[in-house]
């Protein structure tokens, strides 16, 4: 089984944070900022940007430094208001030769599931075999 | 990429994309993570474009633009300092969802990365 990231938590995401996503991604769409705008889009108060999370994954990834993500899926699936801490977690789906097929979850504290996605990763060489097994600690998942 | 079966909207004709290393250092410094790579999700900085955001703007007319789901795929990593072009696709996908598609090349060559946004369109 290959080395998959242990499970990640994240600081609780502020809106310093999210003001400094804002700018930094370009998105400045203000359900993210304003309570106002973020009511009548129908949340209850200012979310997350989806791209955060989204980024959140591929950060988490980059803890598997012998593989190259190549595709990525997210799909955001309960709005995660501003303040959330992120728990991110993977899950090996399959495994055709040298590439990974991961599911990804991140949940809030709470356990409610914020956003989903599938990543293809491609090993970069093919790792000798005495290396290609970890501790099962590395590659758990909640379902 | 999986194509809408309808013709884009609006159509954008390729324009200049380029990452500098700030623009990376102030992305990761927003997530609170150091990272090894340029996130793909950086490559969505290039929908800031007046183009796309007036054509977006115009579609939306008066409603909410709420990120549903998001796909991307890549020959290889996002790099500072290289210009990449981008086209940018806009398909409504019916009433009140759309759908942008977004190609990077690196000159002529064949597309590096693919992009694809769907977008829920809700009323204020």
């Amino acid at each position: 089984m290959p080395c998959l990231p242990a499970p990640h938590v994240s600081g609780a995401v502020g809106a310093e944070a999210v003001h400094a996503f804002a700018i930094a991604s370009l998105d400045t769409n203000p359900v993210h900022y304003s309570g106002e705008a973020a009511r009548e889009a129908g949340f209850d108060g200012p979310v997350l940007h989806g791209m955060f999370i989204a980024a959140m994954f591929e950060t988490y990834l980059d803890q598997m430094q012998q593989h190259r993500l190549t595709e990525l899926k997210v799909r955001f699936v309960t709005p995660a208001p501003v303040g959330t801490a992120l728990m991110l977690s993977a899950r090996l789906l399959g495994q055709t030769g040298a590439q990974l097929h991961l599911r990804l979850i991140a949940r809030s504290q709470a356990g409610k599931i914020l956003g989903v996605a599938e990543a293809r990763l491609r090993h970069l060489s093919e790792p000798p075999a005495g290396e290609r097994h970890c501790s099962e600690a590395g590659s758990r998942d909640q379902p | 990429m999986n194509m809408p079966a309808s013709h884009p909207v609006v159509s954008i004709a390729p324009f200049p994309f380029r990452l500098e290393p700030g623009h990376v250092l102030a992305y990761r410094q927003a997530l609170s993570e150091q990272g090894t790579r340029i996130p793909f999700a950086m490559a969505l900085r290039a929908l800031a474009r007046d183009e796309v955001v007036t054509a977006v703007r115009r579609i939306a007319n008066g409603r909410h633009c709420i990120h549903l789901a998001q796909e991307i795929e890549a020959q290889g990593e996002l790099r500072t300092g290289v210009d990449y072009l981008c086209d940018v696709c806009i398909f409504a996908v019916g009433e009140d969802r759309l759908r942008i598609e977004q190609c990077l090349r690196i000159g002529e060559q064949e597309p590096f990365m693919i992009l694809s946004s769907t977008i829920s369109l809700v009323a204020q």
